[in-house]
Parts: structure tokens; C-alpha cells; sequence
């Protein structure tokens, strides 16, 4: 495993006459590109911090895009009998919100915290499979891009993101809408499925000396947890989208109820798929929020083992629930008591964390930097969605709730207030080790306290006008239906749009923070005083991550490095030994003598650019298909047939005439 | 909502620790006053409101929850809030470095635990008396479609003093008060959902499957709902109400559903619009008893023309006060409100009366003849590959006004 | 000097010159003559190229000139390329005047020739060294020429083998089946046993057995399939006027086209042991009730429990319809019907109706043939 550190320099002819032989000239395109620098180094990189960079950079473009989605609808929805969007717009726009929020935000920007920390936590230096991490990535980048090619190529999905059969077959939805839907869907889940193989098999395989799976950081352990949800439910939406995919292309009849389907074959599919999603999208918001409370209350968190086996119990009983999105579907009262009583049933490990992070700020020392504001906020706003979730749970009221505002009240504080709050702690908390400069923290302050209040402001008074008898997905509320008085269903709907536009400027304040910040002066490498193993690096972590792989002796290993404890007996007194730069200095001090990365490659990007294309075929043209497949097949050979790392013909030869260098060069 | 604006409130301000805990609470009270007092009055789709004993047997189940998740909330939020304040960093050592109490941990793991059986365990119950179904008294078929709901009395004894010969309407169900009701329903096309807030839960329409709801009204009203399964286009423009009515009201109204058909007078607008409708709306829309000029009975065969199969049959259109999937009104707002607003002694007497030449809203049901598609968004195109041309909703059928007129009267005298 | 080339072309063309003259002479045929005379001037233009190029022959034994000059370089090598490109030129058009599929081919030939001597061309200017050359060549081309060619190979392999199998008749495909796996189980047993086998021969065996198997393949396919009866399905019994008929016919045969069970349906009808038909729906029946109601144009799925001793089948009479047979109508019975169901067996089926029970004099009625006892009325407003 060889990176050459030194840059590459274009060799003198010789003085001979034959043309030397090196990979430029000789493979010219289409040589292995092994710059670490450029674009080439972005492009085929498969360094996973450079990955998980590119993942949230995206996730929050997408973000942006899915918030303005989010502010037309609401901004329809100000007024009785709004005219701002047609039907038809609307339709798409609450279908396409809801698509990009989950699958091209919150998940990838999940997985950019995942894909960038894990290792750093568990002491490695890559995931198992760089390659595919990098395919991970990209086949996210074009699926969403290829989903999104939907608007400007005869408009976007426009059956909710939920997509019921048999309103998702094609005399009902005859657009190409859908199908760009569905394809678009089925490349980012099989990014997600790759890339949670590929965690945890990183998880489970790579971990630092001496640290076992207890002794692992706890978002590391939710993380792990989420890639075991993605890794079995993924493949249901997988089947699901098949499904949808050959009955509104080649003709199949799975959803056809005159071929003697039954249209909740959807609804079970989607939702054995769309109940473990939800824990997917939040748990690694509770793996951040359980690092970032510690930090800053100077204690460690409370009841570590229950806090994992509770994330576990989540994601376990997750798969036992999912029809409780059915209570209304008519599955006769049996099936709905025991989805309703299992639903009740999954409150509880939720509620055991809750109660865990507040004994962890409990007798500590707190410190509301932004990170830690909006851990607190994810306390809160969770507290309230998980408690309206319960009375969902009772089934027969959910029969009164279901598909009304009062739901979108409780899954947007869950997954707004709860997973998008925790991504944003983790922003603020990692940005210093990711980016080597502090984001400022009035401007992080403004951030927080208006997307709060804009947050409280937009989905709170969404209870009221739900249990008042608002349903959901409806581009047009009436006068007639919202009943008397000044605070009636249309008062609640001005408050909501308002708060909506001050949750959008607020949100807007995280990329002037990030634009304001870029000039800050480098930041120390331990700013917060952290526990966990990934800020025993520089800041931003050299590309091999540790100078010298750490051998794990206790939970929270960076933390018991610094302080000792110079108690005695059963009284503890920690005294500070050692700061976090003088560990590091340390390390680098007794550096690995031989350091192998993984080499980049463009085979990832290549198999990931194929498929789109086959997407496109299966909309347009079977001859695209044949030509995407050509190309998938070509990058995937190319690539079993590539060794992950560069031999010494794919570097150019020194001009000393020398052996290139195989190693990583030691930074005295 | 307004229990964390009282936690922003204490967070934000830097007075002392006894400040703090001296403003929580009545932050709390405030909150939920705002609350209690920032509600709709009368909306009509309160599902807070029960006006029938289905509904109040969902009522007497979820108020307890909701009190119960609004006390765990506070009580969570205030500890929450208290930490905040208390352990402040003023300065204090490191604390100690605790890393759990797995006997404290265990009590607050069962507590919630006993909570919930003591929840669960009183759904179950309401879940299964939600379902009985063999103190039926009065059967109905609901058949949901693209955007609109065909509502049909079967032959039975119930029902009052029974049906004696099917009634078909549409969009607006009208029942006798205190009978149990039992509405099966199924869908044409895509999924819907039947929902009347203040009398049940709602209950997916799903096709190809039969699912049944119970209705039951207590008093006399219009008790108004809405599909709530996104439907496709015009989902927001599917609305259904139920409108219950003394028995012998209802009595009535079943005679006037079964009457016969009485075929306007000669020479009248109404004569004109009789054949009109013949030539335009009859290859759809449905009136029984009408026959044409050869004296034979027209049937409308709408399986020809609308991809889903079937239109609203308008026999007693000016007896309902709603059209178009009950998106619309028949009645002037001033009519609509002596209506709608009238109390439960007189509002069946009112019902009963229909539709007036006065008391028409002429502006709604000429838009709609004019151009349907523009007034309610649905597929009406007629050049639609993907359903072997059949359109989904009503088409423009590029009436003229003459035409409108003689159809607006023809359909006057609909009841 | 006169290169060797250029005295075969000097020949040559004197020799054509000869012989087109005394050709002229002796026959004094126009066309004879004109082509060998075209033969001369043709060599005769070459000669002088050649002899004006010196035949590109540099001196053997000239040091420097190999060294510094790029043609000293290695020639390229051997190429079936070129070749292979030229037959998809042909065949192409030859299929522009034949069949689509003969053109198709032949661009997918075209495509793939050409994709071959373009990276052959381009691998040889990587470098001056063979070796390295063809590594370069393999290293791009095999990760696309690898598994196309296995696709393909495996491809042709599998349709020949699939059309033989159309081809015969269906006993025969039994036999052929087994008689195949018989050779391949045989021949494995050969090569594993008796050592010594030369990896030539089993190529050449294998070779054969291929060439064998694509050549029956396309023999087979040719001539056609054999002829496969479609099964009647229920669509047709009931055009036929096999609802009325108590009997089997072919479509109760392995009814596979019928759902056995499904949820929450329309109506369960039970044809009982003393031959009575009821109805059951989900909750009570409407009081009073005698026919079963469905709504009209709705995908309604009724639901048949077989309870009697005999294997029954549940039509539905909608009246009378007109269908067109060779140009000519003909009034029949509007029906449809389920295959025939087994004692303690159930099966669904699938009521949709657009119109009315009151346009059809009668109404409609379920029934099951051959037990007259068993009708119930069915109204559909």
C-alpha cells in the first residue's frame, strides 16, 4: 500500500532518443491517477475524509433545495384557497421535499459523519473497502442529481414520498416522474446498502488495540447500529422499487388490482423499509448529541451500557412496528393491537436515552458552545415529538390523526428537532478537527436560536390545526373547514408559513457562518478538551490519520490520557497530565516506521456514472441501457482487476532514476 | 411550542438560579393556557369534538393519553430545564466523573414501562369495541373515486323502516340519528380514505378490498370530513359530509330518493335543458327514470368514457347542497350558512328543503359547466394514451351559454 | 538498386502487358483485353511507386538509421482487425438489402472491430517495447473484453441450445435434455479418470460439441418452433359458453391463472353440501337481504368456497352480448366464471360490472352450473 507524498514531476526526455516509459505517456487518459492534490484528488480520491466531505457539501446543498421546496409549500399553504402553486406543482413539491430531506440530506449527511469519524474513533486509518466507499459517494452525487434532472425533464414525482400503489402506476401517473423517483431511488440505496457493508465491516475488523466493542466511542456504536437497520431494510425498498419499476415499464402487474393484486403489498414493503428509515436517520443524531453532551458537561455519559443496548433495542423492535403507518388501512383490529402495543413498546428505550443524557448534564459543568446548544435543543424538540409520537401509538386516536398536520408535527420535530439538530451539533463540534478553524460562535448563536424559535414557530401550531381537522398533502385548505374565531385553522397556518421563513433565514446563518469563519486563525487541535480518539490528530487529520496506531486501554481514551485520577480509594480528583497538542506531539514523536494507504482510483466514479445512464435507458431507450451496462460491466471488471494499491509502474519515475517512494513520508 | 419558549426564556437570561425557578412554572401555566386558548371554535373536522359515540369512545381513550404525554412533557422538560440552570459552568471543578447508577436507570426503564401497559391495555379495549359490528342497524356502501364519493343504500330492513329499492347519491350521507351505521366502502381506483371527524376515525378505502367504519350521530347536524389518503390531483377537492337527521326526517328523505321521475313541463327552459342533458351529460351521468324522445330509458354507460367507470348520479342532485365531490356549493353563502349554522332542531327541516331556484348558486354550477377541468384540477383530457382516452374527472365539454342555462334549469328541478 | 519488390511488380507488369496483347490478338475479346490491359497499367503504376520509393527498404546494415528513425521502430503487428471491420462493413450492408437482424450484426460487428483496432493502434504507440505495449493494451481492453466475450459466448450457447429445444417435440425434449446431461456427465468422468488426456483434444471435443450445439441451434431456429397450444384460460371459456358447462375443459386443466385467496374482499360466496349458494360479506349482512349487492364499474373480488362433494365451478349471467366472429354477429351469453373448484377448495374471482342489474331484464345472477338450486341474485345499482 504506497502514496508517494512527494509531487509528481514530468520527466526529461533522455538523452537516448526512445521515449522513456511512464505512465502519462504511456497510458496517457486512462492511467491510475494517484495525485493526493487537484481535482484529480477529489474526483478518485478514496480517502474517506475527503469522501465524508463531499458527502455533507452535498447533503447540504440538498438541504438548501429541500428547503425551498419546503417554503413554497408553506407559502401556498398561508392563505385559504392559495394560488401561488397549481395542484399539480404542489403535488410535486411535497413528493419531492419529503425525497430530498430523507434520502439526499439527512441520510448522506449522516454518512458524512460517519464515514469521516468512524475510523478517526476507532483508531484506523480507511474503511475496509476505500473503493467502495468512493462508489458510495458518487452513486449518491448522480442519484440525486439524477432525481432532481426530473424537474426540467417533464416534471418531478408527484404521489408523495410514500408512493401508494396503485396511484403510483402509470394511468394514474403518467408523467416520467415517478420512474425518475423510483430509479433515482434505487441508486442512492445502493449506496447506502454499500456503504453500511462497508462500515461494518470497518467496525467490526478494524478497531484499535484494545478497544473493545464497550470501550468503542458511543457514536461509533450508534453508528454501527444504523448500518445494521440500512443493511436489512434497504434491500426491502430495493425489492419494493423493482416492483414499481417493471409494472410501470416492462408491463408487469404486481399493483394491478384487476390482475388480482392487493394494493397494501406496497404499503408493507415500503413501510418493513420506512420504520427502520426513521431510526436510521436519528440514531446517528443520537450517537452525536451522546459525544457532544460529555464534552461539554465534563463528565462522562451516564450509563454507557444502556445507552448502547437501548440503541440497539431501537433498532431491533424498529423492524417490528412498521405498521403503525397502517392503522387506518384496514387490517382488521388484531394486526393494529399488536403493531399498537409494539409501537408503545419502542417508547421506552427511546425514553431511557433521553433520561440518560439528562443524568449526564446532571452535577456537571456546562458549557453552551453552539454544538452543545443544539444537543440541548435535540433534547428538547425530541422530547415533544417522541411524546406526540406515543399518542400515535394508541391506535384508534391515530385513526382521528393519521394523515393530518398533527402527524407532520410529530415526525418534523422528531426528524427536524431531533436528527437535523444533532447533524448541526456534530457540525459545530467536529468542524475544528475537520477544517483546522473554529466557526464562530455568535454567528453559530444567531443560528441557533432562529432555527428554534422558526422550528417551534412552524411546526408547533401544526398540533392544533391537525387535531383540528387539517389533513395533509392538500394543496388548498378552505375557509369553510377552518372554523370560527381569530386563532382558527387559518391563523395557525400565517403563524406557520411565518415560522417557516424565519426557520429558512436561520438555517441561511450556517453558510454565512461557514463564509465568515473561513479566515479565522487555525484552531487548536483540541478545542473543546474532547474525549474520544479522533482528536489525537492534527487538525485537519494528515491523510494517514495516526502517525502511530493508539493502543485503547478504557472508554473515552483521549480523555484518561489527559487527566489521571489522584484520588484515593472511592474518591476520584482528576488532574489534568497532559494536553491534547502535547499527546499528538507524542505520537508524532513515535511515528509508524511504515505507513500503507490505499492508492485512489477511478473506477468508483466510473461504475457509479454507468448506472444513471442505465437509468435514463430504462425511461428512454433499452440501447442506453445496453450502453450503461457496457460501461458498468468495464468499471467493474477494471476494477476487480486493479490491485488497491498503485504498483511502481503507475508512478512516474523519479529523474534521479531511482525506486519511487512507497511511503508515507515521516514528518519530523 | 410554548413549553421550550419558557426554556428559551430562563436559558437566555443571566439572572440567578432562584430568578429562574420562580418564572419556570408560570411559563408553564402561561403555555398551556396560550394553548388551550389558540384553538379553532367550531371547526368542523374537530376530532376534539365527538358528536357521536364512536368518536367518544376515541375521545374518552385519548384525553387521558394526551393529559398523561402533556405531565411526562413538563416534568421532563422542567428537570431538563432545572439541570440548565443549576450546573451551570460558574467556575465549579471538574465534576465527578459518574458513569451511571444501573439501579436508578432500571426503575426509570420499568416506570415508563408500567405507564404504557396502562395505556396499551385500555386501546386494546377501545380498539376492539371500535369494532363490533353486529348492533349494525343500518348498512351503507361508500365507493371512493377519482375525486369524488358514490354513496348507495342497499336493499335492507334497517335503516329505519327499511329500503325497499337502492338509493344511489353522492358526497353527502345522510343517516338517522342514534342508529348504528355501518359504512363498507371500497374505491374504484386509488386508495382513499373515509373520514368524518366528530363521528369516527377514518378507515382507508382501498381497491379491490372492502373495509367498514362505524358512524353513529348523537344530534341532528352536518357533520363535514374529507379523504384523507392522497388521492392524486384533486385529493384536496374530494370532500364528503354526513348529515344526520331525526328519524322521521329521514323517512322523508328516503321517499324522496325513491320518487319517480317526473319529467319536466312542456315549452319550459327546463323542457329544452331535458334534451340537452340527453345529448351532453347523459352518456355519463346517470338520472333514473329519464327516457328520450322514443320513450326509451336512457342508462348512462360512464364505463365508456371515464377511465375509473363511474359518475355521480344526479336523479336528486338539488337535494343534496354540495357537487362536484362536495368541492362546491349549491347554495348561496347566505343560504349555506341558514343551513349549515342552523341548530339541531331544525337543521333536518332545512336539509330537507334542497335547493331553491333562490337559493342556487348559480355562479359555482355555471363555472363548472362552463369548464370543469379549469375549476377543479383533474386529468380531463381526452387525448390520454395511458387510459385508452378515457378521461379521469369531467371533461370540457365546450357548452355553450344557451346550453348552460337549459342544463342549470333542467338540474333545478332535480328534487 | 532493384528491390525485390519492386522487380515482382516490374515482372508482373510486363507479363500482363504481354499477355493482354497477345490476348488482343489472338481472341480479340473487348472485355478480355480491357482487363488485362487495365492489369498492366495497374502494375505498371505500382512498379514506378515502388521503384520511386525504393520499396521503403533502408539498408540493412545502416547502425544509425535505427536508431534515430521512427520507422526503425517495431512494425505493428499481426491484426484480424482490419479484417473483422471489413466483414462488418459487408455484412451491414448486406443487411440494408436483407433482413434487419443480418444489419443489425453486422454494426454490432462493425462497432466491435472497430473498438478493437482502435486500442490495438492506440496500445502501440505507448512505447517501443513490445511487452509493455500489449500489458498496457490488456490492462485497458480485458476488463470490457473479458466478460462481453464470456456474455456472448454464453449468450450463443444458451439461445442455440434454447431454440433446440423449441424445436423438438416435447417428449423429445426430455430425451435430448437427458441424453445431453448423459454425454456431459460421461465425458467428465473421462477426463477425470483417464490421466494422460491432452488439454488438445478435450479442446477439440469441446470445440466440436460447440460448433455442434450453434449449428443445431441455428438450424432449429430456422425452421421454427414446433407448435405450442396456447392454455385456455377463463377469458375464453366464457366466450365459448363454458360457464353453463358443469363439465372440465382444458382451462380447468392446471388453472394457474387463478388467485386462490385474498383479503378483505367483496363477498364470500359458499356453495354448500345440499347445493344452496349463500353469501357472506365482512360484518353483518344488510337485515332482510336475499342479493348481493356490489357497487357498479368497481373492481369487486368475490370469493368461491366450494362445500359440495363435487368439483363445481361459480359463473356470474350478466345477460346477453353481441361479439363479431368473421365478420358476422352474434347474440350470446353475457358470462363469466371461475375453473372448476375442487371439494374444500376456494377461488376468486373477479366481478367488475358497468352497468346496472335494472338495464338487463332478469338482473343479473351467480350460479353454479349443474346445480340448479344454486343462484343468487346479484344487484349492482
Amino acid at each position: 500500500m504506497a502514496i508517494i507524498e512527494r509531487p509528481v514531476e514530468t520527466p526529461q526526455p533522455a538523452a537516448s532518443g526512445a521515449t522513456p516509459i511512464s505512465p502519462t505517456n504511456s497510458y496517457g487518459f486512462f492511467r491510475r491517477p494517484v495525485e493526493s492534490t487537484g481535482w484529480r484528488g477529489w474526483f478518485f480520491t478514496v480517502d474517506h475524509k475527503k469522501i465524508g466531505i463531499m458527502y455533507g457539501v452535498v447533503a447540504l446543498g440538498f438541504f438548501f433545495v429541500g428547503g425551498i421546496e419546503a417554503i413554497l409549500i408553506r407559502l401556498q399553504l398561508a392563505q385559504a384557497d392559495g394560488s401561488i402553486l397549481s395542484a399539480d406543482k404542489y403535488n410535486q413539491l411535497f413528493t419531492m421535499h419529503a425525497t430530498t430531506m430523507v434520502f439526499l440530506f439527512v441520510m448522506p449527511m449522516a454518512a458524512a459523519f460517519a464515514n469521516y469519524m468512524i475510523p478517526l474513533q476507532i483508531g484506523a486509518r480507511d474503511v475496509a473497502f476505500p473503493r467502495l466507499n468512493a462508489l458510495s459517494l458518487w452513486l449518491f452525487v448522480f442519484g440525486g442529481i439524477f432525481i432532481n434532472s426530473s424537474w426540467i425533464l417533464g416534471g418531478a414525482a408527484d404521489g408523495g414520498w410514500f408512493m401508494y400503489a396503485p396511484n403510483s402506476s402509470v394511468p394514474f401517473s403518467p408523467s416520467n416522474g415517478v420512474d425518475f423517483w423510483v430509479l433515482g431511488l434505487l441508486l442512492t440505496g445502493v449506496a447506502s446498502l454499500v456503504s453500511s457493508i462497508n462500515l461494518i465491516v470497518t467496525v467490526l475488523n478494524m478497531r484499535a488495540p484494545g478497544m473493545t466493542l464497550m470501550r468503542m466511542p458511543i457514536f461509533t456504536w450508534m453508528g454501527l447500529v444504523t448500518q445494521f437497520l440500512l443493511l436489512f431494510a434497504m434491500p426491502v425498498i430495493t425489492v419494493a422499487l423493482f416492483l414499481l419499476m417493471f409494472q410501470r415499464n416492462y408491463g408487469a402487474t404486481f399493483f394491478s388490482v384487476e390482475e388480482g393484486a392487493d394494493p397494501l403489498l406496497w404499503q408493507h414493503l415500503f413501510w418493513i423499509f420506512g420504520h427502520p428509515e426513521v431510526y436510521i436517520i436519528v440514531l446517528p443524531a443520537f450517537g452525536i448529541v451522546s459525544e457532544v453532551l460529555p464534552v461539554f458537561s465534563k463528565k462522562p455519559l451516564f450509563g454507557y451500557p444502556f445507552v448502547v443496548f437501548s440503541g440497539a433495542a431501537i433498532g431491533f423492535v424498529g423492524f417490528g412496528v412498521w405498521a403503525h403507518h397502517m392503522f387506518a388501512a384496514g387490517l382488521g383490529p388484531i394486526s393494529v393491537a399488536v403493531f399498537s402495543v409494539a409501537t408503545m413498546a419502542i417508547a421506552i428505550p427511546t425514553g431511557v436515552k433521553i433520561i440518560n443524557w439528562t443524568l449526564t448534564m446532571w452535577g456537571g459543568k456546562l458549557k453552551f458552545t453552539t454544538a452543545m446548544l443544539f444537543a440541548v435543543g435535540l433534547i428538547v424538540e425530541f422530547t415533544i415529538g417522541g411524546l406526540s409520537g406515543v399518542t400515535h401509538a394508541v391506535a384508534p386516536s391515530d385513526t382521528q390523526q393519521t394523515d393530518t398536520y398533527y402527524i407532520v408535527a410529530h415526525f418534523h420535530y422528531v426528524i427536524f428537532g431531533g436528527g437535523v439538530f444533532g447533524l448541526l451539533a456534530g457540525l459545530y463540534y467536529w468542524w475544528p478537527k475537520m477544517f483546522g478553524k473554529m466557526l464562530n460562535e455568535t454567528w453559530g448563536k444567531w443560528n441557533f436560536w432562529l432555527m428554534l424559535i422558526g422550528m417551534n414557530l412552524t411546526f408547533g401550531p401544526m398540533h392544533i390545526i391537525g387535531l383540528q381537522g387539517q389533513p395533509r398533502r392538500m394543496y388548498i385548505w378552505t375557509d369553510e373547514r377552518a372554523g370560527d374565531g381569530f386563532f382558527n385553522l387559518g391563523f395557525w397556518n400565517y403563524v406557520a408559513t411565518i415560522g417557516s421563513l424565519v426557520l429558512g433565514i436561520g438555517a441561511f446563518l450556517l453558510v454565512i457562518n461557514i463564509w465568515v469563519s473561513r479566515k479565522n486563525p487555525p484552531a487548536p487541535e483540541d478545542p473543546w478538551d474532547s474525549r474520544s480518539l479522533e482528536w489525537l490528530t492534527t487538525s485537519p487529520p494528515k491523510e494517514h490519520n495516526f502517525d502511530r496506531i493508539p493502543e485503547v486501554e478504557a472508554l473515552d481514551e483521549f480523555f484518561h490520557r489527559k487527566y489521571e485520577d489522584v484520588g484515593e480509594g472511592d474518591q476520584h480528583e482528576y488532574k489534568r497530565v497532559a494536553s491534547g497538542e502535547e499527546l499528538i506531539a507524542i505520537e508524532e514523536a513515535n511515528a509508524d516506521a511504515h505507513i500503507h494507504m490505499p492508492s485512489p482510483s477511478y473506477w468508483p466514479i466510473v461504475l457509479a456514472f454507468a448506472l444513471p445512464i442505465m437509468a435514463y435507458g430504462v425511461i428512454y431507450s433499452t440501447l442506453l441501457i445496453a450502453a450503461g451496462a457496457a460501461i458498468a460491466i468495464l468499471a467493474m471488471f477494471g476494477w476487480a482487476l486493479e490491485p488497491s494499491t498503485a504498483e511502481d509502474s503507475d508512478f512516474e519515475p523519479p529523474t534521479d532514476g531511482g525506486e519511487p517512494s512507497k511511503e508515507v513520508a515521516v514528518s519530523v | 411550542m410554548s413549553n421550550s419558549r419558557s426554556e428559551m426564556a430562563s436559558l437566555r437570561s443571566t439572572t440567578t438560579f432562584s430568578k429562574m425557578r420562580r418564572k419556570l412554572p408560570i411559563g408553564i401555566v402561561a403555555g398551556l393556557g396560550l394553548l388551550a386558548a389558540g384553538c379553532a371554535q367550531d371547526a368542523p373536522q374537530d376530532t376534539f369534538d365527538p358528536a357521536g359515540e364512536n368518536a367518544q369512545k376515541i375521545q374518552d381513550l385519548q384525553v387521558p393519553v394526551f393529559i398523561l404525554a402533556g405531565v411526562v412533557g413538563v416534568i421532563v422538560l422542567g428537570v431538563v430545564g432545572f439541570v440548565l440552570v443549576r450546573y451551570r459552568d460558574r467556575g465549579q471543578a471538574i465534576p465527578e466523573q459518574s458513569h451511571g447508577n444501573p439501579a436508578l436507570e432500571i426503575v426509570l426503564t420499568i416506570l415508563p414501562a408500567l405507564i404504557l401497559i396502562g395505556v396499551a391495555i385500555p386501546t386494546v379495549g377501545t380498539l376492539m369495541a371500535l369494532d363490533e359490528t353486529d348492533d349494525t342497524e343500518c348498512i351503507i356502501n361508500v365507493t371512493g373515486q377519482q375525486w369524488w364519493w358514490e354513496v348507495d343504500y342497499p336493499v335492507q330492513d334497517g335503516c329505519g323502516s327499511g329500503i325497499s329499492e337502492v338509493i344511489v347519491t353522492s358526497g353527502q350521507m345522510v343517516i338517522p340519528t342514534g342508529t348504528n351505521v355501518l359504512v363498507r366502502g371500497t374505491s374504484r381506483d386509488v386508495i382513499h380514505s373515509w373520514w368524518i371527524p366528530r363521528l369516527n376515525g377514518k378507515r382507508d378505502m382501498v381497491p379491490g378490498r372492502v373495509h367498514h367504519v362505524r358512524l353513529q350521530a348523537d344530534e341532528p347536524g352536518i357533520y363535514a370530513g374529507q379523504c384523507t389518503e392522497f388521492c392524486g390531483l384533486s385529493h384536496a377537492n374530494m370532500r364528503m359530509e354526513v348529515i344526520a337527521m331525526e328519524p322521521d326526517d329521514f323517512e322523508i328523505w328516503k321517499q324522496g330518493q325513491t320518487a319517480d321521475y317526473v319529467a319536466p313541463a312542456e315549452g319550459t327552459l327546463a323542457a329544452e335543458g331535458e334534451s340537452t342533458f340527453i345529448a351532453q351529460c347523459s352518456g355519463c351521468h346517470q338520472v333514473n327514470g329519464l327516457t328520450d324522445s322514443d320513450g326509451d330509458p336512457v342508462i348512462a354507460k360512464p364505463a365508456t368514457a371515464v377511465y375509473s367507470g363511474a359518475t355521480p348520479n344526479l336523479s336528486w342532485l338539488m337535494t343534496r347542497n354540495t357537487f362536484a365531490g362536495a368541492s362546491f356549493n349549491l347554495l348561496t353563502p347566505e343560504c349555506r350558512a341558514d343551513v349549515w349554522d342552523a341548530p339541531p332542531e331544525t337543521v333536518g327541516e332545512k336539509y330537507l328543503e334542497g335547493v331553491s331556484p333562490e337559493c342556487l348558486n348559480s355562479v359555482e354550477l355555471r363555472e363548472w359547466l362552463r369548464d370543469a377541468p379549469a375549476k377543479k384540477p383533474m386529468y380531463a383530457s381526452g387525448a390520454l394514451e395511458d387510459t385508452n382516452g378515457l378521461t379521469r374527472g369531467m371533461p370540457d365539454l365546450g357548452l355553450s351559454e344557451d346550453q348552460i342555462d337549459q342544463i342549470v334549469a333542467y338540474l333545478l328541478e332535480r328534487q | 538498386m532493384l528491390t525485390t519488390g519492386s522487380k515482382l511488380l516490374i515482372g508482373s507488369a510486363v507479363l500482363a502487358t504481354i499477355a493482354a496483347i497477345v490476348y488482343g490478338i489472338d481472341q480479340g475479346g473487348a472485355i478480355g483485353t480491357v482487363g488485362l490491359a487495365s492489369a498492366a497499367a495497374a502494375l505498371s503504376f505500382l512498379a514506378g511507386v515502388n521503384l520511386l520509393t525504393r520499396d521503403a527498404n533502408v539498408f540493412a546494415d545502416d547502425e544509425n538509421v535505427i536508431d534515430s528513425c521512427e520507422a526503425a521502430d517495431p512494425a505493428p503487428g499481426n491484426s484480424i482487425w482490419p479484417m473483422a471491420f471489413a466483414l462488418g462493413a459487408v455484412v451491414l450492408c448486406v443487411g440494408l438489402v436483407t433482413y434487419p437482424a443480418v444489419f443489425i450484426v453486422g454494426i454490432v460487428l462493425l462497432l466491435a472491430a472497430g473498438a478493437e483496432w482502435m486500442t490495438q493502434a492506440w496500445a502501440e504507440q505507448a512505447s517501443h517495447e513490445a511487452a509493455h505495449n500489449s500489458e498496457v493494451r490488456s490492462r485497458i481492453a480485458n476488463p470490457l473484453e473479458f466478460p462481453l466475450a464470456a456474455a456472448i459466448g454464453v449468450g450463443i450457447v444458451v439461445f442455440a441450445f434454447s431454440r433446440i429445444m423449441l424445436w423438438l417435440e416435447k417428449v423429445g425434449t426430455v430425451v435430448a435434455f437427458g441424453v445431453l446431461a448423459g454425454i456431459i456427465v460421461i465425458v467428465a468422468f473421462l477426463f477425470a479418470y483417464r490421466g494422460g488426456l491432452r488439454s488438445r483434444t478435450a479442446i477439440g471435443a469441446i470445440g466440436v460439441a460447440v460448433v455442434g450445439l450453434v449449428a443445431g441451434g441455428a438450424a432449429a431456429g430456422l425452421d421454427g418452433e414446433r407448435d405450442i397450444h396456447p392454455h385456455e384460460t377463463t377469458a375464453e371459456l366464457a366466450d365459448e359458453g363454458i360457464c353453463e358447462d358443469p363439465e372440465e375443459t382444458e382451462a380447468d386443466h392446471n388453472a394457474a391463472q387463478s388467485v386462490g385467496a385474498t383479503a378483505a374482499v367483496a363477498a364470500e360466496l359458499t356453495l354448500s353440501e345440499s347445493g344452496e349458494l349463500t353469501f357472506e360479506v365482512n360484518g353483518p349482512i344488510p337485515a332482510g337481504a336475499t342479493a348481493l349487492t356490489l357497487p357498479s364499474s368497481n373492481l369487486n373480488n368475490v370469493l368461491f368456497h366450494n362445500e359440495s362433494s363435487e368439483d363445481r365451478r361459480l359463473s356470474v349471467d350478466f345477460g346477453t352480448k353481441t361479439v363479431t366472429h368473421d365478420g358476422e354477429d352474434e347474440v350470446v351469453a353475457n358470462q363469466i366464471c371461475t375453473t372448476l373448484v375442487e371439494d374444500g377448495g376456494v377461488q376468486n374471482m373477479f366481478v367488475e360490472v358497468g352497468l346496472p342489474s335494472s338495464t338487463n331484464p332478469g338482473g343479473y345472477f351467480f350460479f353454479v352450473p349443474g346445480v340448479d338450486t344454486a343462484t343468487l341474485e346479484l344487484v349492482v345499482p
